[in-house]
């Protein structure tokens, strides 16, 4: 293969307190690569998309980004390196207007070229001057990727896209991910088995902390064959 | 060894070994520790259980303090009975200020009490001072008369009281924490009010009822310290003094058993003993509180709980990691 | 005699109003605190001490009030900054009561210093603005004016600077959800600091302003707690707009209250206080996104 690893984690473990949540964690993303990672409730996927964007501390391994090493890195200064994360809550910032919400991103990052932000998500330009408390989850969802996709990340980790979202804007957003995978990564997490036949183009399958399978065959992944794993 | 410091008998020979200690530490210290942990203790259950951090603990202890000692002043000689009587006192103002208190969230609650436990030093110290005398306070050596039975005149007999007290507070609150319904839904409470409320709890008449039964025994510890220093006045309510109550229950860990007795026994003991080198309190204390809040979450005897907890843990599963193969 | 009630009823409104803006930049940094770092920050009392003293040393070397307003600020600055970055940010990710119980420990400690340093003995700060001005035909000193009008720019600017600026907005976003703004790639860390120097500096800001009225004691941070706790829970923890409205009432229930019976001053904005709790338990501009 010719292009290297974009992330790459290495025996990642991790406990909440005296409980084990994630066991040695191996897997990687290529860049530009459209990656989900299926799994029952609990069975560790957002703990473990928290531990690679550092807003968890692992109690071991390692997580590579680009060479560099993410664990023990501040969460901001992992963002600030083009790794973001998208919360599955779609919490805006509900007392800041849309305009503040990017403001916010484009001051953390130094990239104020919201035209990109505008080009995926035209709704946000009417949208501009509203409160996020008076945005419908849809717009919200567009919002927090808006938000992240300001100062070019490499990977986006998104929890849970399309929970509690209409079924035509779930549509709208496989579209997006596919646009948004030609300039970074992406790995979604999520339980919408239909949304992830279409969107990944690799899926790990994760089980009570554990991965247990890689399934890379685009059929199998059409066909949810892995159901048998989780 | 654990059950055995949560049973009837280990509260009993706790307090048979500190009263022991008589002979190696002064009596006036050891009466100290005793009656600030029984005040710490309804503070200890406050935040513990309920999760509620009352910063204005002095304005319970003045209540109970101030009813003992209006009724020596005003109206009888006997201890006992300005004991008892003070008691109810505290109980009756304890159950109309619940009832606004405990309407509050606890960040709320925290502020509230600690104005309040201004207002009521203000109370004490100025606007009843005909009846208080302010900072003078009330003397009350030559109103009190000795009791039959036990001697509260006399240091020895108010130190066995005070003991006496103790016990029968912690064999209470041992039924109320381990035994009870009621201290089972108080934990409840403490994490999650609103389900408790789904499961078809009134909670505010649990909180109130805690706020009661904790802040009443602050009442008991003000009866006993006034008769002890056969005095009072207002600087019982002084608000510099709302964080010791806190603080204590946190070092000695909030919530457990023993957590108030173990705190009030080293945070009186280090304030002895430095003050002997240090002329200024203030930066003693307030350095301590520091080191408290720095050193952790669940204090002495919360730590130490933890400790036998995993001890006994590591124990039990040893055992069927000889028969089975690894855990299921 | 009508016109003496006039007048009297005129200063007692004025007097009200400059206790209000004393207050309010006591209380701005304590809502603040809460707002962002969820800590109740009991330590902006020394700063509020700390500030007094040190216009009242600047002062009496000196002889200029304002170089003594400029010394006080910076120098608190400079012992938050170290008060910050040593103790209170290990208590921001845990339960309110640790920061309380902390900070308070951090106050008593400043009081202990204070005492060693400056001694027992309350000391006097002359007004820096004599003179006085008519209002309605009822002379009030100058210096009270320009409190008021301090208290007002000060609100202004906090308002400008919490809305308008990209700072201000990241701490607006901090006080909705501190864990997101991480995740945005904003040092959280840094956004705590600056906030909690800004109310250390106000509150500084507040003791300066409030020397003149009163001699500078030990104790004077311990006393204005209560009137500083109540202009907060009125107001709403975490609610600038709150504090404002509340520092305005609780000024002039002191002022008006003690016009009619002395004790009145210290009992009323309590008894304010309770009404308005039992009316709405989270205060008059509390919200539901502070419920936390």
């Amino acid at each position: 293969m010719g292009m290297p690893n974009i992330v790459e984690v290495k025996n990642l473990n991790a406990a909440y307190g005296q409980s084990k949540v994630l066991f040695d964690i191996n897997l990687y993303i290529k860049p530009n690569e459209r990656v989900a990672i299926v799994g029952r409730n609990g069975a560790g996927k957002t703990t473990l998309q928290k531990c690679i964007a550092s807003l968890l501390h692992p109690t071991g391994g390692s997580v590579l980004y680009n060479g560099a090493e993410l664990v023990g890195k501040q969460p901001y200064e992992v963002a600030r390196l083009g790794l973001k994360y998208i919360d599955q809550d779609k919490h805006v910032f509900l007392d800041l207007t849309v305009r503040e919400n990017l403001e916010l991103s484009s001051y953390a990052t130094g990239d104020y070229d919201w035209d990109k932000v505008f080009k995926h998500f035209p709704k946000l330009k009417i949208l501009i001057d509203r409160k996020g408390a008076y945005l419908s989850g849809g717009e919200r969802q567009m919002l927090m990727i808006g938000r992240a996709i300001l100062g070019d990340p490499k990977v986006l980790l998104v929890d849970e896209p399309t929970e509690g979202l209409a079924p035509s804007i779930v549509d709208d957003l496989v579209t997006t991910f596919h646009e948004l995978s030609k300039d970074c990564a992406i790995m979604t997490v999520g339980q919408n088995l239909s949304f992830v036949s279409r969107v990944a183009e690799r899926v790990y399958a994760m089980k009570e902390g554990r991965l247990v399978a890689e399934i890379t065959d685009e059929a199998d992944i059409k066909n949810h064959s892995y159901c048998e794993y989780l | 060894m654990k059950r055995f410091f949560k049973s009837e008998t280990g509260i009993i020979i706790t307090f048979a070994l500190l009263y022991l200690l008589k002979g190696i530490l002064p009596t006036a210290f050891l009466t100290e520790v005793v009656i600030f942990s029984i005040y710490a203790m309804g503070c200890s259950f406050l935040i513990g259980r309920l999760g509620l951090t009352s910063f204005g603990q002095p304005a319970y202890l003045a209540f109970g303090a101030y009813g003992a000692g209006v009724y020596l002043y005003y109206f009888g000689h006997n201890s006992l009975v300005a004991i008892f009587v003070s008691v109810l006192f505290s109980l009756v103002l304890n159950m109309l200020v619940g009832s606004f208190m405990v309407r509050l969230n606890s960040s709320y609650f925290t502020l509230c009490n600690q104005a309040f436990c201004v207002v009521t030093f203000f109370l004490f110290q100025k606007a009843l001072v005909k009846w208080t005398f302010g900072d003078n306070g009330l003397l009350l050596i030559s109103r009190m008369d000795p009791t039959p039975i036990i001697d509260l005149t006399t240091t020895k007999g108010i130190y066995l009281f005070a003991f006496l007290m103790a016990v029968a507070v912690w064999f209470f609150y041992q039924y109320l924490m381990k035994k009870s319904v009621f201290g089972a839904t108080c934990l409840c409470v403490k994490d999650n009010e609103m389900k408790l409320r789904f499961l078809g709890y009134k909670t505010f008449n649990i909180k109130w009822l805690a706020f009661v039964i904790a802040n009443t025994t602050a009442g008991l510890a003000g009866a006993l310290y006034t008769v002890y220093f056969c005095m009072v006045n207002a600087n019982i309510a002084n608000v510099n003094t709302a964080s010791e109550a806190v603080a204590i229950s946190m070092l000695g860990g909030a919530g457990t058993l023993f957590g108030p007795l173990v705190g009030s026994f080293l945070f009186i003991g280090l304030k002895d003993i430095a003050s002997q080198f240090i002329s200024h309190w203030e930066v003693l204390v307030g350095l301590l509180l520091i080191i408290v809040m720095l050193a952790g979450e669940k204090g002495i005897v919360g730590s130490l709980e933890g400790y036998l907890e995993k001890l006994k843990e590591k124990r039990t599963l040893a055992k069927p990691a000889l028969t089975k193969e690894g855990g299921l | 005699m009508i016109q003496m009630n006039w007048q009297l009823l005129i200063s007692a409104i004025v007097l009200g109003l400059s206790m209000s803006g004393v207050y309010f930049l006591l209380t701005v940094g304590l809502s603040l605190c809460y707002g962002l770092m969820r800590i109740i920050s009991l330590d902006q009392f020394f700063y509020y001490a700390l500030g007094a003293y040190m216009v009242y040393t600047i002062n009496a070397m000196t002889g200029n009030f304002w170089l003594g307003m400029l010394g006080a600020m910076l120098s608190v600055l400079v012992v938050a900054f170290v008060v910050e970055r040593l103790i209170n940010k290990r208590v921001y990710s845990k339960p309110v009561m640790f920061s309380m119980i902390l900070t308070f420990g951090v106050n008593l400690m400043g009081v202990g210093l204070i005492k060693y340093v400056w001694g027992l003995t309350p000391k006097p700060v002359a007004s820096p603005l004599a003179g006085r001005v008519m209002i309605l035909g009822t002379g009030v000193p100058v210096y009270r004016v320009f409190v008021i009008a301090l208290a007002v720019v000060v609100y202004f600017a906090v308002q400008y600077f919490l809305n308008k600026t990209i700072l201000g907005t990241a701490i607006r976003a901090g006080i909705d959800d501190a864990e997101k703004v991480k995740a945005l790639g904003i040092n959280i860390s840094r956004l705590f600091t600056v906030t909690f120097l800004l109310s250390s500096v106000l509150s500084a800001l507040a003791g300066v302003i409030h020397a003149p009225f009163v001699m500078v004691s030990p104790e004077m941070g311990m006393t204005i707690t209560a009137f500083a706790f109540m202009v907060v829970i009125i107001g709403g923890l975490g609610s600038i707009k709150g504090t404002m409205v509340s520092a305005l009432i609780v000024g002039q229930v002191v002022s008006l209250g003690s016009l009619i019976w002395a004790p009145l001053a210290e009992m009323a904005p309590f008894l304010v206080m309770i009404i308005i709790l039992l009316l709405k338990p989270t205060g008059l501009y509390g919200s539901k996104l502070m419920y936390r």
